[in-house]
C-alpha cells in the first residue's frame, strides 16, 4: 500500500489521480450504462415526486390549474385536525402492535419449516402461498372469516357457547382483528428467517448441546443472536409497511367504525384523490415520511446494541 | 465459415446501449394517433376520433355499447369513436387526474356525484345553449334529466337513469305472514308503517340463520340516506346549497329511524354486508329480504348473480311513502358531457343526440339499463314489451320515475360524506346521540362547504 500524503497547510503536494486505461475506462461507461435505467426511473419516478410533492406541500393545489403558494398553512392545518391525530393514533397501534406480532409467527414458521420432516417444502409452500395470492383475494376472506354472522371466527364461538365477537364492527375490536388478518401474509418476513435460520452454524448449536444446552437456550443464546441483522431487517421492513397500510383498511372496513380504522395513508388517498387537496395530502405525506425516517433512525441507534454482525466482531 | 465470437465487453456495450435505447424509446411520448390512420391508407376526408371516456359499469352490456358506438359510426361517416372504459371506482380520480394532465376524452360519463365536481374543475362545458337541437323538449323530460342541473346549468344529457325501485321476496315476505308489498302499494297502503311492520316480521334469527329486512336504511351513503331526510321534510343542504341542514330537528328523527332500524336488526351493519357481492349476495342467499336497486340492477345487471331459484321469488314494487306522505325516490342518471377544450364539439353533440334518440333509447331500454328518461317512451313497444310480468309492471316503474327527486352532490361530497358515515357510525354503536353526532360533523361539513364555495366563485359558477 502506497505511503499515506502528509496533508496541512504548506503542504503543496499535488495529488494525481491515476490515470485510467481505456479498458477500464470503457467498462466503467459500461456499468454506467447498465445503471442508468434504475438511475433515471429513482431520479424521475422517486426523487422528482418527492421534490415536488415537497413543493406542494406549502401550496393550495387541486390538481388544476396553477399551484397557489400557502407557505406552511397546510401544515398548521394538519396539526389541528381531528383526523390527522386519530389515523396516526391508529397507525402506530398497528405497526407497534402488528410488526411484533408478525416478526414472532414469521419467526416461529421459519424455525418449523427449518425441521427436518418429510414434506417440508410442500408446508413451507403452503405458507408462502397467501404472500402471492392478491391482498384483495387475502382481505374478503377475512372478512368472510370475520363475519358476525357466519364467519368462521363467530361459527366456532358459538359452537362452544361463547357470545359472537363484531370483529368489524367494533371500534375496540376493529384494529386487533385487522393485525390478526395481516398474520396471514407473514411469508416474505417467513423466507428471509428461513435462509437465516439456514445460515446458522451446525457447530455452534452441536457445541451448545454437548455442552449440555437444552433446545430453547441453544435458540435464545446461539440462534437467536446469530440472525438478529434478519430479525433488524424484518423489523425495518415490517414498521415502514405496516405505517404505510392502505388496502386492508380500504377493503374491510373503509375506515370504519367511527374512524377506527382510518390508517394514515387511507387518510392521504382520501385528501389527495377524493377531495382533491393536494397540498394537503403532500404534506400528510411528508410528515409521514419524517415520522418514518425518524423511527428508521432510531432503530439503527439501538440496534448497535442488540443485532450482532459476525464480521464487525471478526479479528481483522 | 469463420465465426466470430462476441467479447464480453463489446457485449456489455451493446446490451447497455439497447437497454438505455429501450429506456428512451419508452420514456418518449406516444406519436398522437393521426385522422385516418388505420392502416388503411390515406381517406378522402377529414377523419374524426372521437375519444369517449365511459364509467364502466353504467355503459356497458355485453355488446351494447359496441352496437350503440357503431351505429353512430354509421350515422356520423368519418367519426370513429374509441371508448376508454373505466371502472366506476376509479372513474373520478382518473378523470380529473387527465383533466390535470391535459389528456381527457372529447366526452366524459358524467355520474351525478361527479357532475357538479367536474364543473368546478373546468371539465366540462355548459350544454344550455345547444339544448334546443337536442330533440327532447323541457315538457318530455323526466325528473331524472335534473341531476345534470348544477347552480342553474345543464353539464351532461343522460343516456340512461336508475331510479330506486323495491326489489323484494315476496316468499319470505309471506313466510313471515305479512301482506305483499306489490298488493299494498295496489291498494295505496304501502307506507312507512306497512314497511316497518314488514321489516319486523321478516327481520330476525341467529348465525347462519340471521335475516334481515333490509340493507337500506341505516347503510351506506348520504346519497341515499337523504330519502329518509326529505321523506320527513327536512334536506340535506340549506337552499343554496351553501351549508348543511341535516343535522335540523326534523333531520335528526330521520337518522335515530336509520340507526334504530340497525339496532332493531332490520338492517345489517356496514360490516355485517361488507361481503363479496354485498347485498345482492345476501339476497341471493336468502339472507336480505329487501333491497333498492336502481333499474339497471333489476334485469340488466346485478340480478343476474341471484341464483334463479331465488330470483323467481322475487318481486318489484315502488319505494313506501314515508311520514311526509310522499315516495321520495332517489336517481342515479347516467350521463356525459362534452370536455370543455375539445376540438370536437359538433362531433361530441351529435353523440349526445344520437344516444337520446328513439333508436339508441330503445335499444338501452331494450336491454334494461334504463327506464324511460323522455316521457313519449313510456308508451313505447320497447319499454313495455321489456317488461317482466312476473316481476313489475308499468305502473310502478311509472310510479317510481314520477317521483324521482334531484339530489345534489356539491363537489367534496365523499369527503363530506366520509364524516357522515362515521357520525351515523357514532349514533349506531351508542358514542353520541343523533344531535350530538350530527351537529359535530355539520360543523366540519360546513367547513368543506366553505372552501368549495370559494373554489366555485374562482371557477367562476
Amino acid at each position: 500500500m502506497a505511503d499515506a500524503v502528509p496533508l496541512g497547510v504548506g503542504n503543496s503536494v499535488q495529488t494525481r489521480k491515476p490515470k485510467l486505461s481505456r479498458k477500464v475506462k470503457a467498462d466503467n461507461i459500461a456499468g454506467y450504462l447498465f445503471l442508468a435505467p434504475w438511475i433515471i426511473g429513482f431520479l424521475a419516478f422517486i426523487v422528482g415526486p418527492m421534490i415536488a410533492s415537497g413543493y406542494l406541500s406549502l401550496t393550495k393545489y387541486s390538481g388544476f390549474g396553477n399551484a397557489k403558494w400557502v407557505a406552511f398553512q397546510n401544515y398548521e392545518k394538519i396539526f389541528q385536525d381531528n383526523l390527522f391525530y386519530e389515523s396516526l393514533y391508529n397507525t402506530t397501534y398497528f405497526a407497534l402492535l402488528g410488526v411484533p406480532a408478525q416478526l414472532l409467527v414469521a419467526l416461529c414458521l421459519a424455525v418449523l419449516l427449518n425441521m427436518k420432516v418429510r414434506y417440508v417444502n410442500v408446508f413451507r409452500t403452503v405458507y408462502y402461498i397467501p404472500t402471492v395470492t392478491p391482498a384483495v383475494a387475502n382481505v374478503f376472506l377475512w372478512v368472510w372469516i370475520f363475519n358476525f354472522d357466519f364467519g368462521l371466527i363467530n361459527s366456532l364461538l358459538r359452537l362452544v357457547g361463547i357470545s359472537p365477537v363484531n370483529w368489524l364492527w367494533d371500534p375496540q375490536i376493529v384494529k386487533p382483528a385487522l393485525i390478526l388478518m395481516s398474520l396471514w401474509s407473514v411469508g416474505q418476513q417467513m423466507v428471509i428467517f428461513l435462509a437465516a435460520l439456514q445460515g446458522v452454524s451446525e457447530e455452534l448449536l452441536e457445541a451448545a448441546a454437548i455442552d449440555g444446552a437444552t433446545n430453547f437456550r441453544r435458540f435464545i443464546r446461539i440462534t437467536v443472536p446469530l440472525i438478529s441483522p434478519v430479525i433488524f431487517l424484518n423489523l425495518l421492513i415490517g414498521i415502514i409497511t405496516l405505517f404505510q397500510t392502505f388496502t386492508v383498511a380500504l377493503i374491510a372496513t373503509n375506515g370504519g367504525p367511527i374512524n377506527s380504522s382510518l390508517f394514515y395513508v387511507l387518510y392521504i388517498y382520501r385528501k389527495g384523490f377524493q377531495s382533491f387537496s393536494m397540498g394537503y395530502a403532500s404534506g400528510l405525506a411528508w410528515i409521514l415520511f419524517i415520522i418514518i425516517m425518524v423511527i428508521t433512525a432510531i432503530q439503527f441507534y439501538f440496534a448497535r446494541k442488540w443485532v450482532y454482525y459476525e464480521s464487525a466482531s471478526a479479528p481483522g | 465459415m469463420t465465426k466470430r465470437a462476441m467479447s464480453r465487453r463489446d457485449f456489455m456495450h451493446v446490451a447497455a446501449a439497447t437497454s438505455v435505447g429501450a429506456l428512451v424509446a419508452a420514456c418518449a411520448p406516444a406519436a398522437a394517433p393521426s385522422a385516418g390512420d388505420d392502416g388503411g391508407g390515406g381517406a378522402a376526408m377529414e377523419e374524426v376520433t372521437l375519444e369517449f371516456w365511459v364509467n364502466q359499469p353504467m355503459a356497458r352490456s355485453e355488446g351494447l355499447w359496441d352496437t350503440l358506438m357503431a351505429e353512430y359510426e354509421e350515422i356520423n361517416p368519418g367519426v370513429t369513436v374509441s371508448s376508454l372504459i373505466i371502472p366506476h371506482g376509479d372513474y373520478e380520480p382518473k378523470v380529473l387526474t387527465g383533466l390535470a394532465g391535459g389528456t381527457v376524452g372529447d366526452l366524459l360519463d358524467v355520474h351525478p356525484m361527479h357532475n357538479a365536481t367536474m364543473a368546478m374543475r373546468g371539465a366540462l362545458m355548459p350544454l344550455d345553449e345547444l339544448m334546443p337541437t337536442l330533440g327532447v323538449s323541457d315538457d318530455e323530460m323526466t325528473k331524472a334529466w335534473d341531476y345534470n342541473v348544477w347552480r342553474g346549468k345543464r353539464w351532461a344529457i343522460p343516456r340512461s337513469d336508475n331510479p330506486t325501485i323495491m326489489l323484494y321476496n315476496r316468499s319470505m315476505v309471506a313466510e313471515a305472514g305479512m301482506d305483499d308489498p306489490a298488493e299494498l302499494w295496489a291498494e295505496g297502503k304501502w307506507d312507512i308503517e306497512a314497511f316497518d311492520n314488514t321489516m319486523d316480521a321478516v327481520s330476525g334469527g341467529e348465525g347462519e340463520d340471521r335475516v334481515y329486512g333490509c340493507a337500506l336504511p341505516g347503510g351506506g351513503t348520504i346519497r341515499m340516506q337523504c330519502v329518509w331526510i326529505w321523506g320527513n321534510d327536512a334536506t340535506v343542504w340549506n337552499a343554496d346549497e351553501t351549508a348543511s341542514a341535516f343535522n335540523s330537528p326534523a333531520a335528526i328523527e330521520a337518522w335515530e329511524y336509520m340507526t334504530g332500524a340497525v339496532a332493531r336488526g332490520w338492517a345489517p351493519t356496514p360490516a355485517e354486508s361488507n361481503i363479496p357481492g354485498g347485498w345482492v349476495a345476501m339476497m341471493g342467499q336468502r339472507r336480505l329480504c329487501m333491497q333498492w336497486p336502481g333499474a339497471q340492477f333489476v334485469l340488466g345487471g346485478q340480478a343476474q348473480f341471484i341464483p334463479e331459484d331465488v330470483m323467481s321469488e322475487m318481486q318489484l314494487v315502488p319505494l313506501n311513502t314515508l311520514w311526509n306522505g310522499n315516495r321520495e325516490v332517489r336517481n342515479a342518471t347516467n350521463s356525459h358531457g362534452i370536455y370543455l377544450q375539445t376540438d370536437h364539439v359538433d362531433e361530441a353533440w351529435a353523440m349526445c343526440q344520437y344516444l337520446i334518440s328513439d333508436d339508441a333509447q330503445f335499444r338501452i331500454i331494450r336491454e334494461r339499463w334504463t327506464s324511460p328518461m323522455v316521457k313519449r317512451h313510456a308508451e313505447s313497444e320497447a319499454w313495455l314489451g321489456s317488461l317482466e310480468p312476473n316481476l313489475e309492471t308499468a305502473e310502478m316503474w311509472e310510479d317510481s320515475f314520477n317521483n324521482i327527486r334531484a339530489f345534489s352532490h356539491l363537489p367534496r361530497q365523499q369527503e363530506m360524506d366520509n364524516l357522515i358515515q362515521a357520525a351515523k357510525d357514532r349514533i349506531i354503536l351508542g358514542d353520541a346521540t343523533a344531535q350530538e353526532a350530527m351537529d359535530d360533523v355539520a360543523a366540519e361539513v360546513d367547513a368543506i362547504i366553505a372552501e368549495v364555495e370559494v373554489e366555485i366563485q374562482e371557477a367562476g359558477l
